[in-house]
């Protein structure tokens, strides 16, 4: 089995975003990290495949909100923004 | 007598009519409000504060707050959009304080920790086929609330809300790099915790 880079740990991607603040706020640091993202295989692809799942998870539907909390916002915002029913 | 939240959301398919119907503070046109867009909204608020009481705080000041304004709400945007940036700016305020008070720039984050745990973890769907169920869903709820705060806002704002690079920037009143590379660093560490619900190709050939 050959060696590869794994897909989500190119370590050189690693190495530039570093763990400290220190680059964070710099043009070239920021530059730097843009520039390998769109020339390594590595990145390109699971950048790409990242992308692809965000998109689904944005369109995927979503759950009703959980009973008690509905019910809790719903007896707020009636009483406090709507008239009172009738009968 | 009629529960709330067991009402005919039908009778105001119509924005036009809903929006006629929160004017007049009517009560159904209230609770179709809730019922419709709340869910994705309470999703956006999760995603923010990485803190459900928080995220749930977040919904409940917002609708009361839109339900109050209704009148300013001038139409040139659809409801959902108006709701959407109500819940975004509270959220986004309420996160800002907290960094203020609590967090730290070079808040901890290591690309190979925290994957989404297998246990958890469906391995009888082929990820390469498998659409966006329920489960992957919850799975990349999870894996956005393991990331430091100041990267899930920089994700959440940019590659799942849409906004652009400057107004994701402006909104965490950060410089526009920073931000970036906030970004880069959260996708690092989604690649890895969400590593089996995107496809992996042979890279051994490139």
């Amino acid at each position: 089995m050959p060696d590869v880079p794994t897909l989500q740990t190119c370590p050189q991607l690693t190495a530039l975003l570093g763990v400290g603040a220190e680059n964070e706020s710099t043009d070239e640091g920021a530059q730097a990290i843009a520039d390998h993202v769109t020339a390594c295989a590595v990145c390109m692809v699971a950048e790409a495949q990242l992308a692809a799942l965000v998109d689904r998870y944005r369109l995927a539907e979503d759950s009703p909100l959980p009973n008690s909390l509905e019910r809790r916002l719903l007896d707020l915002m009636l009483n406090q923004t709507c008239k009172p029913s009738e009968g | 007598m009629e529960k709330p939240w067991d009402i005919d959301l039908t009778i105001y398919d119509d924005e036009g009519e809903l929006l006629a119907g929160l004017r007049r503070k009517d009560r159904m046109a209230c609770t179709c409000l809730l019922k419709r867009f709340a869910p994705r909204l309470l999703r956006l608020a999760l995603n923010l504060t990485g803190q459900p009481d928080e995220a749930e705080d977040v919904l409940q000041e917002s609708f009361i707050q839109a339900c109050a304004n209704i009148d300013a709400f001038e139409g040139r945007s659809s409801l959902g959009t108006w709701l959407h940036r109500i819940v975004l700016n509270t959220a986004l305020m309420r996160l800002r304080r907290r960094q203020k008070d609590t967090v730290r720039l070079e808040d901890d984050w290591d690309a190979s920790s925290n994957p989404v745990p297998d246990a958890l973890i469906d391995h009888t769907t082929e990820p390469a086929e498998t659409v966006l169920t329920l489960e992957m869903r919850e799975m990349v709820d999870r894996a956005l609330l393991e990331l430091p705060p100041l990267l899930r806002a920089a994700f959440v704002l940019r590659d799942i809300e849409g906004l652009s690079t400057r107004e994701a920037a402006i909104a965490l009143e950060i410089g526009e790099p920073a931000l970036k590379v906030r970004l880069h660093r959260a996708r690092l560490v989604l690649r890895t915790a969400l590593r089996r619900y995107i496809d992996t190709p042979d890279l051994s050939t490139t």
